[in-house]
């Protein structure tokens, strides 16, 4: 592997098995003993199976920021978890390159009874950190976390936020050549967001990697030059983030929501601010939503309605 | 195998934290606090005691203070044992969000299990020395067994809690079956008898390779004799094997535990 690619995905695909299995010896001897004598009925395999993953293939410079999006269920967290070694995959390779911090779940690891100078500590070297190092760090980690009153309260008195922060400035602080995030900013007020974002490109200049996976669009086109496009467990679009939200974009919207009646017949919807190249949009922004729309003939009087709901 | 060690021993502080952790978690909210890893045993002891007083109530031979440090050295190492394998059954199965969230060597959960039923142990002991000062017992060079005959005893344990751990991820009812064969086991191991007692098949339980290793470190400990060294040797060979089958198992279905857990 070439020195700066630190990271290098290739067509991996992950398979589960869908439904129950046997998870007690209850159900699994009889089982076993059906299958010995012959007597279990061919299950259906195929249908119980379902990709999560099918022929994945990207890589990251060192150095790099780049963005993984996608609805629920299209396969992120799935890659995330091949690429930390939680998993294995079905097929493929996977070829990492340094230390490796992954953000899965803020805080996960914290105990509840335990306060958050000791879960700093336990958490710290969950994430791959020497106590050493954690002693070090304590205090920029309490800094930067604004938790200094509460860093003797067990954590499970802290509300939602707090924790977030609290795993946040944790694992900000591992140095990792790789950094793996998944869906923390969407937690914490925006000023600690904004300063989540921050230490992000922070990190990014330092000259580590960072994987970012979002359903915060605008972070994405903020922090990440490059992005895929996650659909179904196959990889549908790729390259400057911009084209990928578009591409995103534009498909979310047009998906099967479009038309319901046969008298009217959806065929585009377009959302875009005045000069039509908008993927996000901060509040005071104009957005404009382009409607195109036939509608048959002899119908019934139409009327419409517009909803905007955030994701 | 090799990699797996170096990753582990890179590790180590983590090992340490979780050790910690189960430690702190147990004492913290329990007002009695370090008195549990006490009382436990001393159930145990007591419930022999009142067995092997029965016994010479029977047989007209007066209990000796010997016999009662007996007990109370095989109680304790009983209750380490039987502590390890019930509570390896959900060191992993009780960190779901760390076996799926983030990765670590998974082997540190039944490991960190172990240390601190041994930490238990080692606060339990002070019984050792309570009832050996009320029997005026003493020390003796056959004493240097002692941590040779704790060290099979405890890679003996840890070949156990590994399958065990693995096995409970998979397989939820090990739990009980693990409950179950915990609470017929005191019957076949000499914690409230000797082998001895049972003459010609005194060899027989000697195959349990947990018997030879507590009538060692009774023998060194309460008598001040060395332990039968054959049989100490199987035991010894029997735990490395478990050790290594264990790790083995272990390591094999490793990758499977996140989406089976």
């Amino acid at each position: 592997m070439a020195a700066d690619i630190v990271l290098k995905v290739e067509s991996v695909s992950k398979r589960f098995s869908r439904g129950e299995m046997h998870d007690s010896l209850r159900d699994f001897i009889p089982s076993l003993f059906a299958k010995l004598t012959g007597r279990a009925r061919a299950a259906p395999t195929a249908s119980k199976e379902f990709w999560a993953l099918k022929d994945v293939s990207f890589q990251l410079n060192r150095g790099e920021a780049f963005g993984i999006i996608g609805a629920n269920g299209a396969g992120k967290s799935t890659i995330l978890k091949l690429i930390t070694g939680i998993m294995k995959p079905t097929s493929g390779r996977i070829d990492l390159n340094g230390r490796l911090s992954a953000l899965i779940e803020v805080g996960a690891g914290f105990h509840p009874d335990l306060t958050g100078r000791e879960n700093i500590y336990l958490n710290g070297t969950i994430l791959g950190m020497r106590r050493a190092e954690i002693d070090r760090k304590f205090d920029a980690i309490v800094e930067f976390s604004g938790l200094a009153d509460f860093i003797d309260t067990p954590v499970k008195r802290y509300s939602t936020g707090m924790y977030a922060r609290l795993g946040f400035s944790v694992a900000a602080h591992v140095d990792p050549d790789i950094l793996i995030v998944d869906e923390v900013l969407s937690v914490g007020d925006i000023v600690f967001q904004n300063r989540c974002l921050e230490k992000m490109n922070d990190i990014i200049r330092s000259g580590a990697t960072v994987i970012f996976v979002s359903h915060n669009l605008r972070a994405i086109a903020e922090l990440c030059p490059r992005s895929i496009l996650l659909e179904q467990g196959k990889v549908t679009a790729a390259g400057p983030s911009q084209e990928v939200l578009r591409a995103y974009l534009e498909r979310s919207s047009a998906q099967g929501r479009l038309s319901r009646s046969k008298a009217l017949l959806v065929s585009r919807v377009k959302v875009r601010n005045s000069r039509s190249e908008a993927v996000s949009f901060e509040s005071g922004d104009k957005i404009w939503v382009d409607v195109e729309a036939e509608c048959s003939g002899d119908s019934e009087p139409l009327s419409t309605r517009t909803t905007i709901s955030s994701t | 195998m090799r990699e797996a060690l170096q990753q582990l021993i890179a590790r180590r502080d983590l090992l340490y934290m979780i050790v910690w952790r189960e430690i702190k978690i147990r004492y913290k909210q329990s007002i009695m606090g370090f008195m549990w890893a006490i009382l436990l045993p001393s159930v145990i002891v007591a419930a022999g005691i009142i067995v092997r007083y029965g016994v010479s109530a029977l047989s007209g031979k007066p209990i000796t203070g010997q016999e009662i440090a007996g007990i109370t050295v095989k109680g304790l190492v009983w209750a380490f044992f039987a502590g390890a394998l019930r509570f390896s059954s959900t060191s992993l199965i009780g960190n779901p969000n760390l076996v799926t969230k983030i990765y670590m060597p998974r082997e540190i959960f039944p490991l960190a299990t172990i240390l601190s039923q041994l930490l238990d142990l080692g606060v339990a002991s002070c019984l050792v020395a309570v009832v050996f000062a009320f029997t005026r017992l003493g020390a003796s060079w056959q004493l240097l067994w002692v941590p040779l005959l704790l060290a099979a005893t405890v890679v003996l344990a840890t070949g156990w809690a590994l399958l065990i751990s693995a096995a409970c991820l998979f397989f939820r009812d090990v739990k009980y079956l693990v409950e179950v064969v915990i609470t017929c086991a005191i019957f076949v191991t000499p914690v409230f008898y000797d082998v001895e007692m049972f003459r010609k098949w005194a060899n027989l339980l000697m195959l349990n390779p947990l018997a030879p290793l507590m009538e060692g470190l009774e023998k060194c400990i309460v008598y001040g004799s060395p332990p039968d060294l054959p049989w100490v040797a199987y035991s010894a060979a029997v735990a490395l094997v478990s050790l290594v089958a264990g790790f083995h198992f272990f390591k094999k279905w490793e990758p499977a535990f996140a989406e089976s857990i």
